[in-house]
């Protein structure tokens, strides 16, 4: 049986995992599929134009340039599918700011008079299109870092380390707020990159300490013996042994990053920026202290999201560390 | 140990100097308000050249391989006189404006010129000898004595346009003051205004603000600014005035004194964005935030604030967070262990703003005490060390030391808490650096809920302003308590572990 398959075994088999994985999946699946649950125009569309498929998506600009009634009459001729909610995350739709939950709304809408349920679908994709960006690029950037920092060593190398201890103990919020404060159109991009600064560091530290636990290693030296150069070592003999802790960290860093992206949000850097956010929604709940569905709503995505990747890491981190195995077997557990 | 921590500390300067240098470099690219259409369209030109100026926009951001000071903008000026055309009438404003100081520049170098270019630039210079109050000023208007007159006022007072002689004039007119003094200086003009500004002291009493007032009657003559201290104006006025100054004086340095030998190497890094923001960051409490406070005030007024909130709630979190761990750890694989794990899990996954807004649900200022908004943002702290306490002592449970102590006869509670626990808190301290830069997020969070005076409301009106100087001041703040936190860890190691002392004391010798 080999390594990744006993791997698989124990994280298939774990309650926490299925769980885990299953609620990030939903909320994956919520973000990526936003335009089928709710969007301003319809699924599929027979009219006069002829036959369109997803115009949400093919034609979001011309969509987001018109007003209300202009949708309404684009539509009014022709049969189609409609997704389930007819509003967009962007649009103030006609039942005003703070409307109860009606057919049309089904939670009504927000303090823009936008549908809350489209802020909230597309509130996911935001979430976790940037958590995973940030977290996939910090891993990357971190993986590389700390590959180098471990084979080579030398004082620059040592200044580097230094880096990597500011940078890791250096407040995301901070590297945020200058991020905030030097672009004139606040962006999803921009976000992503000062994230995935911060979380480098962490990946570096990891992969750094791991290359250089396992440098002492007979297998490793085994392996420079035969004539493998550094770059093979460290891809074939030291990465795999590092990729676990590295992955564990990362799952837990969608949680980190979800959080923090709703506490930008939540509070008033700059200006919002245009995409859905449930951390803009929560800024209206401390508003609208009466509006509880503003607090619970976006507060219970939340919880889930983080409640996943938690659940996630922890069966993941449990799977990829041997000795936590060994203590259970113990235990009886 | 306290010279290791002392040394440590001292290293922490060259690393906060790379983050304030780093920051910089991001904050350079903070959109520029001159950019900005809306805004420079009402603009003249000079107008928009002076507010690039005033915000060191004209400056390269960290080195200035040939700084411009007055001999350079002199002589510039007097070659576009030269030249003639649209430039020639805006660079004789400029020679006025510069002053006495072009004079020791200027005449020598008039001798080098053409007839008819010679009297241009004397004629230019003009109005500088009407201000100075020179004897029969008017024949400097006239074209056909123009140049004699400069020529003869060089030969006759050249020699006193020397530092030295200038030094101690003003250095007399400080220490006695008449006004026959003060015509001294005057006929000096802008060339005396270095070591004007140098002698003016931010004035603490009567005495001082007579002083201030008379050295800035001089500067405001030469300089033609009419920012002056009235005689009705109390202390704080005078030193608004005087502080005034001592900005102006750091914009247009490069217009009044000459850089050369030590000076222009020095004015190589000073005369840079980088370098006018540590001079004054150096000498003027970190600059003045959005609000026209001085950062360093503001910030010992909302640290406290921010720093109690993060470290009341970690240390409140420790508290709950070490005992759930070793009853976990105690009782792992009963139902124990599992309902701690649920509430911890539980008690990570709430996001503080949703927490702050059920706890603090009614818009108004919050006039309680920080123990609320700091026990809020401790819930999120919990999980962490819980989970690392309870999977440490689970390893020094299985261990022969525990095993050891119970044949001895010790309780099982006892061995856990005396061999157990002891042995498991380093990596809990460890975790603890970690945990302030996550903290500070869920802190400004809960301030801007709690409507708290303290860094993160502060931050939020910074971005929103593009404040450079608190941003700067921030980082660098962070950064200093990130570095000290770390050295606090090493020292506790050595506290909770004596065996590491050694190690920890050598591993860390070079910085």
């Amino acid at each position: 049986m080999t390594h990744l398959s006993i791997l698989w075994r124990r994280i298939a088999w774990s309650r926490r995992a299925s769980l885990g994985a299953t609620l990030l999946g939903v909320l994956a699946l919520l973000g990526i599929f936003a335009e089928f649950i709710a969007a301003p125009a319809p699924l599929v569309w027979v009219g006069p134009r002829g036959v369109e498929v997803l115009p949400a998506i093919t034609e979001a600009e011309a969509l987001n340039a018109m007003g209300e009634e202009e949708r309404r009459a684009r539509y009014a001729a022709g049969a189609g599918l409609w997704p389930v909610v007819r509003h967009g995350p962007t649009h103030a739709s006609e039942a005003g700011p703070r409307a109860a939950s009606s057919k049309e709304h089904p939670f009504g809408t927000d303090a823009h008079g936008r549908d809350l349920v489209a802020r909230l679908v597309y509130g996911a994709r935001t979430a976790l299109g940037l958590s995973l960006s940030a977290v996939l690029a910090g891993m990357f950037l971190g993986v590389i870092q700390g590959g180098l920092a471990g084979i080579y060593r030398g004082f620059w190398n040592d200044r580097l380390v230094r880096l990597v201890e500011t940078v890791d103990t250096f407040p995301a919020i901070i590297i945020v707020a200058l991020v905030r404060a030097i672009e004139r159109e606040p962006s999803a991009l921009s976000l992503v990159i000062a994230v995935a600064i911060v979380r480098w560091a962490e990946i570096a530290r990891l992969v750094r300490a791991e290359v250089l636990r396992a440098s002492a290693e007979d297998y490793v030296m085994a392996a420079k013996a035969l004539g493998c150069t550094e770059l093979r070592v460290f891809y074939r003999h030291i990465l795999p042994n590092a990729i676990g802790p590295v992955i564990v960290s990362s799952v837990f860093g969608v949680a980190s990053v979800v959080l923090l992206e709703a506490a930008i949000s939540f509070l008033p850097m700059g200006a919002s920026t245009a995409s859905a956010s449930w951390g803009e929604t929560l800024a209206e709940a401390a508003r609208y202290p009466e509006e509880y569905r503003f607090l619970v709503l976006p507060g219970a995505l939340l919880l889930l999201t983080v409640g996943g990747s938690y659940l996630l890491a922890d069966a993941l981190r449990d799977a990829v560390d041997p000795r936590t195995v060994r203590v259970r077997d113990q235990g009886g557990a | 140990m306290l010279r290791h921590a002392l040394r440590r500390i001292l290293w922490t300067l060259p690393t906060l100097f790379v983050v304030s240098v780093v920051t910089f470099l991001v904050l350079t690219f903070v959109p520029d308000p001159v950019d900005d259409p809306r805004f420079t369209s009402a603009l003249t030109r000079a107008d928009r050249e002076r507010i690039r100026r005033e915000r060191y926009l004209d400056l390269p951001t960290f080195f200035n391989p040939a700084p411009r000071d007055v001999q350079a903008r002199a002589m510039e000026a007097v070659r576009q006189i030269v030249t003639g055309g649209a430039e020639a009438a805006r660079a004789a404003t400029d020679l006025q404006r510069i002053g006495g100081a072009a004079l020791p520049h200027v005449l020598p170098a008039l001798d080098t010129l053409a007839p008819e270019p010679r009297t241009q630039v004397a004629l230019a210079l003009a109005p500088i000898a009407r201000r100075m109050k020179l004897p029969r000023a008017e024949d400097a208007y006239d074209p056909g004595r123009a140049v004699a007159f400069w020529t003869r006022f060089w030969d006759d007072r050249g020699v006193e346009f020397r530092a030295a002689s200038v030094r101690s004039a003003v250095q007399r007119f400080t220490r006695y003051g008449s006004d026959s003094r003060a015509a001294e200086i005057l006929e000096l003009d802008t060339f005396a205004l270095e070591y004007v500004i140098g002698a003016l002291v931010t004035p603490q009493d009567a005495a001082g603000v007579a002083q201030a007032r008379a050295l800035v009657a001089i500067a405001a003559e030469v300089t033609g600014i009419d920012d002056r201290i009235s005689p009705t104006d109390d202390v704080q006025a005078a030193q608004a005035c005087v502080a005034r100054w001592k900005t102006f004086w750091s914009v247009y340095r490069g217009d009044y004194a000459v850089f050369s030998g030590p000076s222009r190497v020095a004015a190589m890094v000073l005369e840079t964005r980088y370098g006018k923001w540590a001079l004054g960051a150096l000498t003027h409490r970190l600059g003045l935030a959005a609000n026209g406070e001085p950062v360093l005030d503001e910030l010992g007024r909302r640290a406290p604030v921010t720093l109690a909130l993060v470290f009341g709630a970690i240390v409140l979190a420790y508290a709950v967070a070490i005992p759930l761990g070793v009853i976990s750890a105690a009782s792992r694989g009963r139902k124990t262990d599992l309902i701690i794990a649920c509430i911890v899990l539980g008690m990570t996954v709430v996001p503080t703003a949703v927490l702050a807004v059920l706890a603090h649900p009614k818009g108004g200022a919050y006039g309680g005490s920080l123990l609320l908004p700091t026990a809020l943002l401790a819930v999120a702290l919990v999980a962490a060390p819980t989970r690392q306490q309870r999977s440490a002592l689970a390893t020094v449970l299985t261990q022969d030391v525990i095993r050891a102590a119970q044949a001895r006869g010790a309780s099982r509670v006892r061995a856990l808490l005396s061999h157990g626990l002891r042995n498991t808190l380093l990596p809990v301290v460890t975790l603890a650096v970690v945990e302030p830069p996550l903290a500070i997020g869920g802190a400004f969070v809960v301030e801007h809920v709690f409507r708290l005076h303290g860094l993160g409301e502060a931050t939020i009106l910074a971005v929103q302003a593009r404040d450079a100087n608190w941003l700067m001041a921030l980082s660098i703040f962070a950064a200093a308590v990130a570095a000290l936190a770390v050295i606090a860890t090493d020292l506790a190691y050595v506290l909770l572990d004596p065996r590491l002392a050694s190690a920890v004391l050598s591993r860390r010798r070079r910085g």
